[in-house]
């Protein structure tokens, strides 16, 4: 999935984002208020991890922004202000979740993890369809029970159509959710990930609408 | 301290009683002097009316008394009285004198003389002078007048003197009184409009005061502009240093998680790390107390700011399966910052989510000018002898449930900052923990 983290203290940025790439997303940086807007008016983030100190734009009026020009980005606000009323305007702003520092990064990536779920309707941690099973939580899949070793990658390509089940993806769609916004993306290698997640989970798990794109049908 | 009024009546009193002695004792010598000159005048005149009379009389009687047209002289009780007298042992008088003869002094007193003394039973006052009639016979002639009239009359002029001195003292003192009152009216005006402001949170207009006053009004919006300003740069150097104290501590904290994923001993780090992490929490809280918008005073709804509350906290997965009530149904508005409010509400009701066992119940009850405001819950509630240890900021009953022992300390300092108090007790309705509170109503 593809994450942005909206942080001016870029240590602590790249802590965050060493913590998202270790569990297979694409996470891009960004440290001041206007280029956050622009980055979530333009890009397709499945979530935003943001702070509400940031230099130029305050991280509520970037939400209020967003949310006006109807950019429905699952957002969680992660910031020292921890007195009730700011909680409650983050929330009231439109935010999906309220963190406030200092924070256990476990706890964090946990957070992240149950918004995309439930950005995408799963109520259950476990994805399972037939023998194949899925851990968002761990990206750990399985067949027949058998742990099934998979890269960084097919990781990423799978986490993605699971939490869009039912749904047709395109590999334009698909390269931009889990390349960040400084990565190469060639869709082409897409089509190499599918072949390999079939190869290794079966065929039937992915199936592919001609000339539309690829899908994990609802279970 | 003797309030403006009580001086301005306190004064008027007193200088009214002053000028009014003063005055009154100004017109008696003045009228005493005139009176008695005008008596005396009168004196001279029979004086020599009784000479004339003397002189034409040849030395008869008779014919004196014949030629004293006066009347008066001849009634006994007539109080106006002559003698005339000479060396010969000729001693001649008026029919009221009676048996009384006035004394006669051994040597001759050529210029008229004015003596007082007692005959009659009574003050009299008289002028005698020794005079040489042309036939050479010297006489002494004397006219008197009881002053008993004098006096009497003088008395009767003095008392509605004094009485109407002291009508146009109180009169005085009481248009004193009317015009402090008419005077005083901007100053009752600026206090009745401070204390309503107080419930409405709303400047005083400068242009409804008199230019005595209008600076005070004016200067007052400035000072309770000026800590309200005063307020809110606390609060946001709280929230700057909150910012940058907190992300390096998360900063450190992660790394640490790095190092002991990697089998380095973080245990000590961690737990100096955590002492640090308290500490800022608590001194931001304290800075937080100590900016308390008491001052602020804008009228707030309690239900918009329980409903807020009710809204963000059943949103965290902690308490989803814990059931959180708001009773309150009207819409009361209350004299308090909203921040603080929120504060309150929001530490009261999270420890209650914390300790209860399934329910918290948040309502209000209006009395009077104030509302009282609940928060119960159906845990195991506190042991009596431990309330006042709760509201020690970091003491906590319990370290297993997370938490770090501020806000119900928080929650009592805030309140204190209103001078209102924090009450616990144990819920008669839910068998839990009570945290009660009254906040005045706004406009009330």
């Amino acid at each position: 999935m593809r994450i942005l983290v909206a942080e001016d203290d870029q240590v602590l940025a790249s802590q965050i984002k060493a913590a998202l790439i270790s569990e297979g997303h694409a996470v891009d940086l960004a440290h001041e208020g206007e280029g956050v807007v622009f980055l979530g008016l333009t890009e397709p983030y499945d979530v935003v991890i943001l702070d509400v100190g940031l230099p130029r734009q305050d991280g509520i009026s970037v939400l209020k922004e967003w949310r006006r020009a109807s950019v429905e980005i699952p957002v969680l606000i992660l910031t020292a202000r921890d007195s009730w009323s700011d909680k409650i305007d983050g929330l009231d702003a439109g935010a999906d979740d309220y963190m406030t520092k200092p924070f256990h990064m476990p706890e964090l990536t946990a957070r992240i993890r149950a918004l995309l779920r439930r950005k995408s309707g799963l109520s259950n941690p476990l994805f399972v369809k037939g023998e194949f099973s899925f851990d968002t939580r761990t990206g750990n899949a399985r067949v027949d029970d058998i742990p099934v070793e998979l890269t960084a990658q097919e990781i990423a390509v799978l986490s993605y159509l699971i939490h869009n089940p039912g749904r047709v993806i395109s590999r334009t769609e698909l390269s931009e959710h889990i390349y960040s916004y400084d990565d190469d993306r060639d869709s082409n290698t897409i089509a190499v990930f599918i072949a390999r997640l079939r190869k290794k989970l079966g065929a039937e798990l992915i199936r592919t609408e001609r000339g539309r794109g690829y899908m994990i049908e609802v279970v | 301290m003797w309030s403006l009024r009580s001086r301005v009546i306190l004064g008027s009193v007193i200088w009214a009683v002053v000028i009014m002695l003063v005055g009154i004792f100004a017109l008696f010598a003045l009228m005493d002097n005139f009176a008695l000159k005008h008596f005396d005048r009168t004196l001279m005149n029979r004086h020599l009316q009784l000479v004339s009379a003397l002189g034409n009389s040849n030395g008869s009687s008779d014919q004196l008394i014949r030629l004293i047209s006066d009347p008066a002289y001849r009634h006994p009780n007539s109080r106006v009285y002559w003698q005339a007298s000479n060396a010969k042992g000729v001693l001649l008088g008026s029919a009221s004198m009676f048996d009384v003869k006035f004394p006669v002094p051994d040597d001759a007193v050529f210029e008229p003389e004015f003596w007082t003394a007692t005959h009659f039973g009574g003050p009299v006052r008289g002028i005698h002078q020794s005079i040489i009639l042309k036939d050479k016979s010297e006489w002494f002639v004397q006219v008197a007048e009881s002053l008993n009239t004098f006096e009497t009359d003088r008395f009767q002029l003095r008392k509605s003197m004094v009485a109407a001195f002291a009508v146009m003292g109180f009169l005085g003192v009481i248009g004193a009184v009317l015009q402090t009152s008419v005077s005083m009216r901007p100053i009752a005006r600026l206090t009745a409009e401070i204390s309503q402001r107080k419930k409405e949170g709303q400047r005083l207009e400068v242009n409804r005061y008199p230019q005595e006053v209008a600076p005070l009004v004016a200067d007052l919006n400035e000072l309770l502009e000026r800590n309200h300003q005063i307020v809110e740069m606390g609060r946001r150097k709280a929230a700057d240093l909150a910012h940058a104290l907190k992300t390096p501590s998360s900063i450190i904290r992660n790394d640490l998680i790095e190092f002991e994923k990697a089998g380095v001993d973080i245990s000590g780090t961690k737990d100096a790390l955590g002492r640090i992490d308290e500490q800022i929490n608590r001194s931001l809280a304290r800075i937080r107390a100590d900016n308390s918008d008491a001052l602020s005073l804008e009228p707030i709804s309690l239900g918009k700011s329980v409903d807020r509350i009710v809204r963000y906290l059943t949103t965290i997965p902690d308490y989803e399966h814990k059931q959180l009530f708001s009773m309150i149904t009207s819409d009361v508005q209350v004299v308090v910052g909203k921040q603080d409010l929120e504060e309150i509400i929001g530490n009261l009701t999270e420890n209650a989510l914390k300790w209860c066992n399934s329910r918290v119940e948040i309502s209000a009850t209006q009395s009077g000018k104030n509302v009282l405001v609940i928060v119960q819950d159906d845990g195991p509630g506190i042991p009596k002898e431990d309330y006042e240890r709760v509201l020690t900021a970091g003491e906590r009953l319990d370290m297993a449930v997370p938490g770090s022992g501020l806000g119900l300390s928080i929650t009592s300092d805030l309140l204190q900052s209103y001078a209102q108090s924090l009450e616990l007790s144990r819920s008669s309705d839910l068998g839990g923990l009570k945290a009660s509170f009254t906040l005045p109503i706004a406009g009330r």
